[in-house]
């Protein structure tokens, strides 16, 4: 369980393989975060937000065939990221490229499959992307790790 | 209706008239912008041009029609457009004035009707006719700047940030098919802001919180609408995602930096920039070409590519 407490040391997150997010200096304090995601009237939230501070595996598994010309091809990409927050209806994750709206992946994480279409895409840094996504189904899964 | 004035007439290009086509409507005449208007041209006539040449010499270039004629103008329009546009023997600036009017009359049609099918199919084909008629003709961009319509409705601002595209993707040395695409992707920049409720779009004041969120969401709303379509683009479908994005990262929606900013992208928001800053809007009267481009000489190589507005500077300036 790699989700962060307080009191859990910070995790490096260049020494976890195959995890190519590199955390700014504004995120360093990520894996020390906790609790409910503040969130304003003005959002239209449907549902709170819990920060979950995990690694998850992402598997790319739709491009829209518009994108192909202009990214390389990338159904079936798979790698490390961040799992930033949750709630009931869509989930955050640090990711080190861009993914573009309506581009949909399979999130592994915490004895769960996610299939989620992204619904925005934040650059914080350098291979550093805020994505937020829309969950399309949650299934569960036995943990492997 | 957006262009009425106190007298209930809107403005009409001289140019759009056909000499052998009676438009079907009165037709007035300001000779100063403080006139009353008189009647020009009854409904039943054909224009008389030997009453116009004299106004024209004095730098009027709009007749005005009353507001309750305009679907009859529209009309009139699309059953003429293709032989006023094509009409070799009529200046350049006036077949330019003819299409600025039918892209902003079929534009204005179609997002109102707000189907997405519609608007593309409307765009490819009005963007090809602006293609062909900007990359083949010597227009300079001060020519073109005074046929142009300059309010703030959004189909006027697609229809504008079209032609300039064009001229500065061709002084960038783009291919004609590359222009063709890049019209198209002019029109369609702003498809998301037909999401974005009227009232948020024209108000007068700043905006507040909530309605600037509102009003970024619109280069995604439009990239969502268009990027499951075949006959799109990577770089038309940029020109809608990008063309808030700046160089140094300060834009929006995803705060792209320069090389992950795509080239079309780039032109367009140079452009957008211009168009939005020397046209009218509701808080504002529209800047002069000189003015707009100051401003946006102090994005120059941070938030604008310095090439592509160094460009886009000597054609405001008139050297093609």
């Amino acid at each position: 369980m790699l989700a962060a407490t307080s009191q859990q040391p910070q995790l490096v997150t260049h020494e976890i393989e195959g995890l190519r997010v590199e955390l700014p200096a504004e995120l360093q304090s990520f894996f020390f975060e906790s609790g409910y995601v503040p969130t304003t009237a003005e959002e239209f939230r449907g549902n709170a937000r819990l920060r979950v501070r995990s690694v998850g595996e992402i598997l790319i598994t739709h491009t829209p065939s518009a994108l192909h010309s202009g990214i390389s091809h990338r159904d079936g990409r798979s790698g490390k990221t961040l799992i930033k927050d949750l709630s009931r209806s869509g989930v955050g994750v640090l990711y080190h490229y861009e993914l573009y709206p309506e581009e949909q992946f399979q999130l592994r994480f915490q004895g769960r499959l996610l299939l989620v279409a992204t619904a925005r895409c934040r650059r914080i840094a350098n291979k550093c992307y805020e994505v937020g996504g829309r969950i399309i189904s949650v299934e569960t899964i036995e943990s492997t790790q | 209706m957006l262009f009425s004035s106190t007298e209930g007439l809107i403005p009409i290009s001289m140019a759009t008239l056909s000499p052998t086509a009676s438009l079907g409507v009165n037709i007035y005449l300001r000779a100063r912008s403080n006139d009353p208007p008189v009647l020009y041209c009854a409904a039943n006539e054909l224009p008389d041009y030997e009453r116009l040449v004299p106004l024209v010499g004095q730098g009027v270039n709009k007749l005005f029609i009353d507001v309750t004629d305009r679907a009859r103008y529209q009309q009139y329009l699309r059953d003429n457009w293709d032989d006023l546009i094509c009409d070799e023997a009529s200046p350049i600036p006036n077949r330019v004035a003819v299409l600025s009017e039918v892209l902003r009359d079929v534009l204005d049609t179609e997002f109102a009707r707000n189907d997405t099918e519609s608007i593309v199919a409307a765009s490819q084909k009005l963007g090809r006719v602006t293609s062909h008629l900007l990359s083949e003709s010597n227009i300079i961009t001060q020519q073109l700047c005074n046929v142009l319509h300059h309010d703030y409705a959004t189909f006027t601002h697609c229809t504008n940030v079209s032609m300039y595209c064009v001229l500065l993707a061709r002084k960038l040395g783009y291919t004609t098919a590359d222009i063709e695409e890049i019209a198209v992707g002019g029109l369609l920049h702003d498809l998301g802001k037909l999401q974005i409720d009227e009232r948020i779009l024209n108000k007068p004041d700043k905006l507040d919180e909530f309605e600037f969120r509102e009003i970024k969401k619109h280069p995604a709303t439009g990239f969502i609408q268009l990027v499951d379509r075949e006959d799109m683009s990577f770089g038309q479908l940029m020109m809608c995602y990008q063309h808030h994005e700046r160089l140094n990262g300060s834009g929006y929606p995803v705060g792209c930096v320069s090389e992950e900013i795509h080239p079309w992208a780039k032109i367009c928001s140079i452009v957008d920039v211009y168009e939005a800053l020397t046209s009218n809007r509701p808080y504002r009267k529209p800047m002069s070409p000189k003015t707009a481009l100051a401003i946006l000489d102090k994005g120059e190589g941070t938030e604008f590519d310095s090439e592509m507005l160094e460009c886009w500077r000597q054609l405001v300036n008139n050297h093609n």
